[in-house]
């Protein structure tokens, strides 16, 4: 993964980024800690380099109504992309079973951010077993596999509504 | 002459009134057949969406996909576990620095127990 310019981050990013151990940190005006990873991970079905992103709150607090946030995450998504013109998944925090929420809430981040045109966003609700998830995939419109990756993503929703035979 | 003139114009005002009754009428029956026909549609509208549902459900796939959509499983579960653990570990030190606060304020609490002690 290309490493990412800080200081390109904290140009535009109202929270102060700093490196943590492969993470980046920033902390909010309510003194509550996030960090933002980006996991590689290889996709099955996809040629391209895809990562995992990881979006944790290490306080454990709530802090309702706090913009700046989306913003510092959003300036961090802008810089991994210009850095790592990739494919981008997101898994929401399963944490007190708010999944659809967070689902709901990443996407208006990302409606919010304003950068449909730029950029496909999809996100799906999946039931393994008993287990829902929701998953995002976030990709630039200029990747050269942008159908592929679309497609794909499909099929494997579409699979996980349809019953496997036996 | 007059009463004749009077029955003319009371059939002109019967007819006219028999014309209003079938416009009614027919405007009754072209809004029932209307709606009759809107239910159709949205029952056809249903029908269809029915069958794009079940045609969506019942998509074959191959082997080959399959296999490859256990991969996909396994893949989500990895990085569930992975969230899970990572989820754990921050559980575990933000417990470990609350113990840290809770044993250091006790120890700061134990020696200005003591200064107070020896000033008293």
């Amino acid at each position: 993964m290309n490493s990412f310019n800080l200081t390109r981050i904290n140009r535009l990013s109202p929270y102060r980024v700093e490196l943590g151990d492969n993470e980046l940190v920033f902390k909010t005006d309510y003194d509550i800690l996030y960090s933002v990873w980006f996991e590689e991970q290889p996709v099955p079905g996809i040629e391209a380099k895809a990562y995992w992103l990881n979006l944790t709150n290490y306080s454990q607090k709530s802090s309702p109504g706090d913009v700046k946030i989306r913003q510092t995450v959003t300036c961090i998504l802008e810089e991994f992309f210009r850095t790592n013109p990739d494919v981008l998944l997101y898994m929401c925090d399963s944490a007190n079973d708010q999944q659809a929420m967070r689902s709901r809430l990443f996407l208006r981040w990302f409606n919010a951010y304003g950068r449909q045109a730029e950029y496909y966003t999809c996100t799906e609700m999946v039931k393994d077993g008993d287990e829902e998830s929701h998953i995002a995939l976030i990709v630039k419109r200029s990747h050269p596999l942008l159908q592929e990756i679309i497609e794909m993503f499909d099929e494997e929703i579409a699979m996980f509504r349809a019953n496997k035979p036996q | 002459m007059q009463i004749y003139l009077y029955s003319l114009r009371l059939i002109e005002i019967l007819h006219y009134l028999c014309s209003v009754k079938a416009a009614i009428k027919r405007a009754k029956s072209r809004k029932l057949a209307f709606e009759l026909f809107r239910a159709e549609a949205d029952s056809n509208e249903v029908q269809t969406l029915n069958n794009e549902i079940m045609e969506a459900t019942t998509t074959t796939f191959t082997a080959m996909q399959w296999a490859r959509h256990e991969q996909f499983v396994e893949m989500l579960r990895a990085v569930k576990q992975r969230k899970r653990e990572r989820q754990a570990q921050i559980e575990m030190r933000l417990k470990e620095e609350a113990e840290y606060i809770r044993k250091e304020r006790a120890r700061l609490d134990a020696i200005y127990k003591d200064l107070d002690d020896e000033l008293i």
